[in-house]
């Protein structure tokens, strides 16, 4: 009953003008940000971040987030009209998706991803609902040295399913969590690694250094070469699915939610991932699985719907914890900071309204969503013919004012730059943003927890030994750094890792 | 990647070291009460371990393939962007939002994007007035007017 009372409040929230027009916009963004390639979800949320510190917290964090799951419907477009995937997540879409296309399918291709998103969308919602205030409860007793050891074993699981090396991948989680260090110490107010500089004092602002690596990273990663782009003419058709669609496609559908939503919570696992897991479990199920590849319909129900589960699934450890599970909740959180709420278990307990709010207008985007992409779907495909040489100065000028509009302070402009360079000689050289961007996030909450431990029990380490919970979080981290060792997991791992590039 | 990867590593790990070795002037404190520079100085080891462990891995790389990172890059647009943006930077404030921006976004869809002259113009005048409109006037994100007033 409380469940339902709560759900009503946060209805009465979403349902609010102001708040169904900003959900609308981040809707809107979200799946033009996905449908247009060389724009990820990330650079999107850090551009219009900025924008939301002067809207109320609730309108803003709605928007965001509309962004983000909105990206998820948006990039099964391209993937399946022009073989190009408009993000990560929807990269296994293009296989099939494609494929059906070319068959003169792609209307019910289209119809499937749309409809599948908003089933798994809807599926991952209800189910956050459900989880997160029983979550927030048992977070209620963690500690310090709980929390230290969370944090540790979000950033290694991040590092071990990061699309690389996991040695590259910690060494940037220790990049992050050294950038987090840098300015005012929170418990003794000395100013660390400044240099003097009036910028540096308060640290490197999360948004010019995210603007950066997403933002101008994938820019300069994208005018390095030349981007062809072919539009698919073919006519698109009808786009509901047939009887015998839905018949293959039921099963796809309910596994790629449950698949999601399970990868979506964990730190790392997210959308990219968990695409790619339903896919392979599709496969694995078929009694055709020799047909995957050419057309098969189950290929792209299962992935779309894991992706967008994963996607609301992905909210659960940053609003009940204050653990963001990647990037994109990293940036949310950061918002959620600027606006003087901080994420966590006591989130639900005082922040009701936003908390019910923002999860029911997820709902609500998600019917959105489903009227944007269906009827609307060839208003998308025309926005695939802005020209890159036109859509890049847009972007750069959006991350300049992001970042100047923060504090009026060039400085800040100039902390993006550097990071846009820093970025790309991160794609170049193979070292991925994810850990950095969590560990930088995480590291002052991650220092404030090591040192309140270390004070609890008189500078001794053992204090993250005794505690049940925090010795089982330390005992995954342990056993994940293990088995990146066990050379059949880790050729298994690198399978994946080298599917997910290709 | 073997050879950029030694090279990387070696970059992280000096990094890494200057951390760890200038962490200790904010006071490492001791195990029972950490001091302001005991984070840094735990961060700069990391990096100092994990680019260690990153040269090592590629040192007894068995594979030889050489991989060209920066042949065939379009390298004279990204040394444009990078010049186009810090020069922006330098006279936004002096210069004020819409002159800047204005040349800004003319440089790059001209020189960079490759796009004819008229067309260059066109997107140059509609970005700058639909930014000012949109941050200045309805977002009132206070963007820098410098001598000229606007």
């Amino acid at each position: 009953m409380e469940l339902i009372g709560n759900m009503l409040n946060g209805f009465g929230v979403a349902l609010q003008p102001i708040n169904l027009l900003f959900c609308f916009a981040g809707c809107v963004i979200g799946t033009l940000v996905g449908v247009l390639p060389g724009v990820g979800p990330t650079a999107a949320i850090s551009l219009l971040l900025p924008m939301t510190f002067r809207l109320n917290p609730i309108s803003g964090i709605i928007m965001l987030a509309g962004i983000y799951y909105g990206a998820m419907y948006g990039g099964s477009t391209t993937s399946i009209l022009v073989n190009i995937p408009g993000e990560a997540a929807s990269v296994v879409t293009c296989l099939d998706g494609y494929q059906m296309a070319r068959q003169g399918r792609a209307g019910p291709a289209l119809g499937m991803s749309a409809i599948g998103s908003f089933i798994a969308g809807t599926f991952s919602v209800i189910a956050l609902m459900v989880v997160a205030p029983p979550l927030a409860e048992v977070a209620l007793k963690f500690g310090p040295p709980e929390y230290f050891s969370l944090m540790i074993l979000g950033l290694t699981l991040l590092s071990f399913l990061s699309s690389g090396s996991i040695g590259k991948a910690l060494l940037m989680a220790g990049f992050g969590i050294f950038l987090g260090t840098i300015g005012l110490d929170n418990l003794t107010g000395v100013p660390r690694f400044a240099f003097g500089s009036a910028t540096l004092i308060d640290g490197p602002g999360l948004v010019p250094v995210v603007m950066g690596l997403f933002g101008i990273g994938e820019i300069l990663s994208n005018l390095e070469q030349p981007i062809k782009r072919e539009i698919f003419e073919a006519k698109i058709g009808h786009l509901l699915p047939s009887l015998r669609d839905w018949v293959e496609s039921k099963w796809a559908l309910v596994r790629g939610s449950l698949i999601g939503f399970f990868l979506g919570i964990l730190p790392g696992g997210g959308a990219v991932i968990a695409s790619f897991v339903s896919y392979a479990v599709e496969k694995r199920f078929s009694k055709t699985p020799e047909k995957f590849g050419t057309g098969m319909i189950a290929g792209v129900a299962g992935p779309e719907s894991a992706n967008n589960s994963a996607a609301g699934g992905a909210f659960i450890p940053m609003l009940t914890l204050g653990i963001p599970a990647n990037p994109v909740m990293a940036i949310l959180l950061g918002a959620l900071i600027i606006h003087g709420i901080q994420p966590g278990p006591f989130l639900i307990k005082e922040q009701p309204q936003l908390f019910w709010g923002v999860v029911t207008s997820m709902y609500i985007g998600n019917i959105m969503l489903l009227i944007l992409n269906l009827p609307l779907i060839g208003l998308w495909v025309r926005a695939l013919r802005i020209p890159y040489s036109i859509l890049f100065p847009l972007i750069l000028l959006f991350c300049l004012i992001g970042s100047y509009s923060l504090k009026n302070n060039v400085g800040d402009v100039f902390v993006m730059i550097i990071f846009g360079f820093i970025g790309y000689l991160m794609r170049k050289y193979k070292y991925d943003t994810p850990p950095l961007v969590l560990a930088f996030v995480l590291g002052p909450i991650m220092e404030a927890s090591l040192r309140r431990s270390l004070l609890l029990s008189n500078g001794s380490p053992l204090i993250f030994f005794q505690r049940p919970i925090s010795i089982g979080l330390l005992l995954v981290t342990f056993l994940l750094l293990a088995s990146s060792n066990i050379p059949a997991l880790r050729r298994k791992r690198e399978k994946i890792v080298v599917d997910v590039d290709d | 990647m073997r050879r950029h990867d030694l090279l990387s590593s070696t970059i992280w790990f000096c990094a890494g070291l200057f951390i760890t070795l200038y962490a200790p002037q904010f006071d490492l404190g001791t195990v029972s009460a950490p001091g302001s520079g005991f984070m840094p100085f735990l961060a700069g080891i990391l990096m100092c371990i994990f680019s260690a462990v990153t040269f090592g891995q590629a040192y007894f790389n068995q594979d030889r393939k050489s991989e060209k990172l920066w042949e065939n890059i379009q390298l004279q647009k990204l040394i444009f962007v990078a010049l186009g943006l810090l020069i922006y930077t330098f006279f936004l404030d002096v210069v004020g939002f819409l002159i800047c921006t204005f040349l800004l976004i003319l440089f790059f869809i001209r020189f960079v994007g490759s796009e004819n002259w008229p067309k260059s113009i066109a997107g140059a005048i509609l970005t700058s007035i639909f930014c000012y409109l949109l941050f200045d006037k309805w977002l009132q994100a206070n963007l820098p007017r410098g001598i000229f007033g606007f």
